[in-house]
This record gives structure tokens, C-alpha cells and sequence, in this order.
């Protein structure tokens, strides 16, 4: 964990409330890890006190980018900042999206800002999973809201789009692509009679990974997919923090209890990535 | 230059502590800040069985400050034992552990079993949590907080420091109750009830709600600071016992604030948060403050406030 000033690198206006920025920090862009996210704070704060953790969107050399929207008083200060100008941030933090799974398809399913963390997961994935398909099922509430496309092209990853008022892609929630991509990956698995000779004693489904982020409707109903097709999945969780190390205890997130009951288990420390076995939804 | 101070039966070496719940049980900032350099870490509320806490969302930030409500969410005291208070007393880092019950007989069960334990330097009885239900009951009524106080002060030989709520009309009389019934030393103040409204989205059927699960909860950080201080006045005025000062600290000037009034030491809450290195910026700067004013012993600056205009003078 590094705790740093920092400089400002890049910082722009992508669609809507979203935006990009870069900081410039190589202690953090070394240890980074997909799914991961740093603590961030203007050097001379306006309006607000605490850091906000935002996820590690990409890493290209000694720069550190994430994805946010500006959704309050720290965001909005944020979103004023120009190249130069300084952060004190501290990183990376918490739990990362598992790389090393069997998945010949990964399936990154993003709501809105959802889609931050996945940039930087997608090019990951290329390099410990080569031989495997990565593709996007991003989802937001219209066509002039869509962030992020480009730059999957650029990573040379599929994305595929949803919009609720069907301006973009499908008309409808992504969760609904998801069901799509997954029916369409058994049924290209049943063509080729399996995945091939050494998957022979696995089922299709134990071939695909899901790794989604974004509003809590969304990873609920991703959740059920991925229990009625018993398919591994991580979701990335989001909760108000105030630390981002474990010791406020104000990011709690209900997960399933060695016994069976609930626990209350901290987003920061024990997430924010977690397997959608483990999480318990309202 | 001479930091040690004495809260009460036991000296630290400086006069810098960690506020409950805000520094975890040591070891989470340890990678962020040099936990040896403190005067003692206070440990998040320790129960008799382990605690879940509250639902969220438990916290919020708000102006100058941020609500909690996390319930006591704690290993519980026998985890606690093996596998927190070890990491603390290898580092050498005294450790003043909050305790926290429900009623009388958990408070004197959770001291009882820490008594004895190798690295705990106090305990901090928490009478004023505003977050759990019965919480406050022995923080806003004196008599059965002189009560609570005489029953642990029996059980133990350790230290005892009694951590006050600020949500009571006379926190001058919860004072003296608790040192009426044997506590070494009071801190104060713990946070003031407050809440945050979400207003909604009232035309689509989202009406004004509250941001906590818990609706309530405790208000910390620099927005309460002037209220700290008053009490910490008022209470150093009114007993003899140190007096430990809580609410608001981020900078060595506040911490020099609340020791002039009369706080022989201070605890540092909300800023570790946003600033993991409050707590060894505020040794440094106190540090820094006694080297500036040719102040050799902090025990000398302690109390040093006065009302010019009405001829006041502590002690």
C-alpha cells in the first residue's frame, strides 16, 4: 500500500456525469491489481473532508486512470481539477478480480460507472488468459451516456450495448444480454460437442466467468444468472466509506455466514470484489 | 523535552491517542502510519461475545464532519485477546482497550477477563455509545453511571478511564459521578446524535428519507470541535482526575487547544481517516509547538489557559 501526493496527468469530460482522470504515481500502477481501487483526495480538499475510493480503471506505464461520475461535493471538485494539479491518494486497496480461472469466455457485465474497473480487467485477462474470449456487456440509461466504447476497441474487446430507452443496442437491461451471451455460449459449446477434448469432464458453464459491477438491482439479478447456471462470478461492490483500510467498519456488506446465517463483512477490506455466491441481497 | 503525561494511574509517552473506532484494533493503519509513535491506541469497543453491527449504509460524511452508525461491530473479547492484542503489545504500542456492555454484569465481564492480559495498559469505559440500544442509558444518567463505574472499578486493578457523552445537560455531573464511583480519568467527548436526510425524488413516489439504516447517528470531526472543547473546559474545571480530550482533533494546534484548556491528553478520531498520518503529524507538531515556546515539560503547558478580562486561572 502506497500513500502519495500526486499529480494530476490527464482529467476529461467523457459522457454525462462521467469522466476520466489520470494520476501520475508508479508505486501504485506496480502493484495494481484489476478490481482493486485506490483512496482519493484533493491535495487541498474543497467542501469535504474524507477520501473516496474509486476503482483502478487502467494502468499504461507510471499512470494510474480511473472512471467516475460526478455524483456530489467531492466528485464535483474533482471534475474542476486540471493536469498539475495535486491528489494525496493511498493504494491500491482491497480485494482484485480472480485472473487465473478455466473461462475460455469471460463475460464483463458493467451498469453506468459500473464499467470502470473493466478496462483495466479486459487487458489483464488478454495477458493471463491469452487464449480466452473477453467480452463487454455494458449498460447505461441512453445513447449519450455510453463511456468507454473506443477504448475497448483500442484493447481489441467486444462490447456489447444496452440501453433502457433503446437509443443504443438492446432496448433493455444488460442483465438481459447477459442471459443472451450465456445461452449463446451453450449453444456453440453443444455444436462443438464440448469445449473440446480436455474440457471433456466439465460442463459448459464451468468454461464461462462473469465478472460484473454496478448498481445493486443489477448484481442481484446477475447474481441469480449465475446460480441457475452455476457459473463462477465476482461482483465488485460499492458502499460509502470513510477509511478504505478496515478499521471504520462504515462499508459493511451482508454476506452468507460459515453457519448459514448472515455477516457483516467490510466492502474495503474483504471486498470490493467478491464471488456472488458469498453476497446476501436484500 | 519531557512529553510524558499521566492519565490517570498509568503514564504514556506522549500525549497522542487514537479515539475508539476510528484506528480499528491497531494494526489496519499499520502500513500508513507508525503506530510506535503514539501515546496509546484505543481499540475499537470490545464485547463480552463477538458483535454484527448495524445494516448499512452506516456512515455518511457531512459538513465539516461525518454520522456513524455501526453498532459495536467487534471480535469479541476472547478474539480480541488472542488475536488483536498480541500485534500491539510485540510493537511495544500501549493499549487502552474500550470496553462496551449492555448492562452492568457484561461491562465487569469483559474487564475482568482483560485484567491480567500482558500489553493492556487501561481500559475506556464506553458509557456513551448513541448507536446501540442502552448505549447511552449509563452515559446520561449520573447515578447509574457512578454505579456502572464503582461495579468495574471493583473487578479490576487496571486503570479506568470513563469516555462521556456530550448528549446530557450537565456533563460536569456525569463527571463527578464517574469519578465519584473510582475512574481514574475521564475523555470526552464521545459524538453528538445527530441524522441526514436524503431528500429523494418526490415527484417519482421517493420520499425524504433517512441516509442511515439506523437513522441516527453519531456526529464526529472538526464540526464538533468547538463543542468538545467547551466540555473539556468545563470538566477539567470541575475534577481533579485527567481529563482526556476528544472531538475534532486533526492538527497539533487542536490537540494544543484541548491540552491548554486543561486535557492532559488528547484522542484523534475522524482525521486518521483522511489523513492516516494525523496522529504522528500532531506528535511532531506538539513537538514542534514546546521547541518554538521553550517549553520543556508538556505537563507545564497543560492548563495554561486563562480568561484575561474576568482573572481566571485553572489550579
Amino acid at each position: 500500500m502506497i500513500q502519495k501526493r500526486v499529480p494530476i496527468v490527464f482529467n476529461h469530460h467523457l459522457a454525462g456525469a462521467s469522466h476520466a482522470l489520470g494520476f501520475q504515481c508508479a508505486e501504485i500502477a506496480r502493484e495494481a491489481r484489476p478490481g482493486a481501487f485506490v483512496m482519493m483526495r484533493e491535495a487541498h480538499p474543497r467542501g469535504y473532508l474524507l477520501a473516496r475510493p474509486f476503482s483502478i480503471g487502467s494502468v499504461d506505464d507510471d499512470t494510474v486512470g480511473i472512471f467516475y461520475d460526478t455524483v456530489g461535493t467531492a466528485t464535483g471538485a474533482f471534475a474542476e481539477l486540471d493536469q498539475g494539479d495535486e491528489l494525496d491518494v493511498f493504494g491500491p486497496l482491497g480485494t482484485s478480480f480472480t485472473l487465473e480461472t478455466w473461462a475460455q469466455v469471460n463475460i464483463l457485465v458493467a451498469g453506468g460507472i459500473g464499467i470502470a474497473p473493466f478496462p483495466f480487467l479486459a487487458v489483464e485477462l488478454a495477458k493471463h488468459r491469452p487464449q480466452a474470449r473477453t467480452v463487454v456487456l455494458a449498460g447505461f440509461r441512453s445513447a449519450e451516456l455510453v463511456v468507454l466504447e473506443d477504448l475497448f476497441g483500442e484493447i481489441g474487446v467486444e462490447c456489447k450495448l444496452a440501453t433502457d430507452d433503446g437509443s443504443r443496442g438492446h432496448h433493455g437491461v444488460v442483465t438481459e444480454l447477459l442471459e443472451r451471451e450465456l445461452g449463446d455460449v451453450a449453444a456453440r459449446a453443444d455444436e462443438a460437442g464440448g469445449f473440446g477434448p480436455s474440457d471433456a469432464s466439465r460442463r459448459p458453464t464451468q468454461s464461462v466467468a462473469v465478472y460484473a459491477c454496478g448498481p445493486e438491482p443489477m448484481l442481484k439479478r446477475v447474481a441469480a444468472i449465475a446460480a441457475e447456471r452455476d457459473v463462477f462470478c465476482e461482483l465488485s461492490l460499492e458502499q460509502r466509506m470513510a477509511c478504505g483500510v478496515g478499521a471504520c467498519l462504515v462499508c459493511a456488506c451482508a454476506t452468507k455466514a460459515p453457519d448459514g446465517g448472515t455477516e457483516y463483512k467490510m466492502v474495503c477490506k474483504d471486498g470490493p470484489v467478491l464471488n456472488a455466491r458469498d453476497v446476501v441481497f436484500e | 523535552m519531557k512529553m510524558a503525561v499521566d492519565i490517570g494511574g498509568v503514564t504514556i509517552k506522549n500525549p497522542v491517542m487514537t479515539a475508539s473506532g476510528t484506528f480499528g484494533y491497531g494494526q489496519e493503519y499499520a502500513e500508513l502510519c507508525d503506530i510506535t509513535r503514539l501515546g496509546a491506541v484505543v481499540t475499537k469497543g470490545i464485547t463480552l461475545e463477538p458483535a454484527g453491527g448495524n445494516p448499512p449504509p452506516r456512515g455518511c460524511e457531512t459538513a465539516a464532519g461525518m454520522l456513524n452508525a455501526i453498532g459495536l461491530q467487534n471480535v469479541g473479547v476472547e478474539a480480541f485477546i488472542d488475536k488483536k492484542l498480541p500485534v500491539l503489545r510485540e510493537r511495544g504500542v500501549a493499549c487502552v482497550v474500550n470496553v462496551q456492555g449492555s448492562t452492568i454484569d457484561e461491562f465487569v465481564a469483559v474487564a475482568k477477563r482483560l485484567t491480567g492480559c500482558d500489553g493492556v495498559t487501561a481500559l475506556e469505559l464506553n458509557v456513551s455509545c448513541p448507536n446501540k440500544a442502552g448505549g447511552l442509558a449509563f452515559g446520561t444518567d449520573p447515578k447509574a453511571l457512578r454505579e456502572l463505574v464503582a461495579a468495574v472499578r471493583a473487578a479490576t486493578t487496571l486503570p479506568l478511564m470513563t469516555k462521556l457523552s456530550p448528549n446530557v445537560g450537565d456533563v460536569a455531573e456525569c463527571a463527578r459521578a464517574a469519578v465519584d464511583g473510582g475512574t481514574d480519568s475521564l475523555s470526552l467527548i464521545n459524538t453528538l446524535i445527530g441524522m441526514a436526510v436524503e431528500l429523494g425524488d418526490p415527484s417519482r413516489g421517493v420520499t425524504p428519507h433517512p441516509v442511515l439504516r439506523n437513522v441516527t447517528g453519531g456526529l464526529s470531526g472538526p464540526a464538533i470541535k468547538p463543542v468538545a472543547l467547551r466540555m473539556v473546559w468545563e470538566v477539567a474545571n470541575a475534577v481533579q482526575v485527567p481529563v482526556i480530550g476528544i472531538g475534532g482533533i486533526a492538527t497539533a494546534t487542536d490537540a494544543l487547544e484541548f491540552l491548554a484548556v486543561g486535557a492532559s491528553a488528547v484522542q484523534v478520531g475522524t482525521a486518521n481517516f483522511y489523513n492516516p498520518r494525523a496522529c504522528e503529524e500532531i506528535v511532531d507538531g506538539i513537538a514542534a509547538f514546546m521547541a518554538e515556546h521553550a517549553i520543556a515539560d508538556i505537563n507545564d503547558f497543560i492548563g495554561s489557559f486563562e480568561i484575561p478580562w474576568r482573572g481566571e486561572r485553572r489550579s
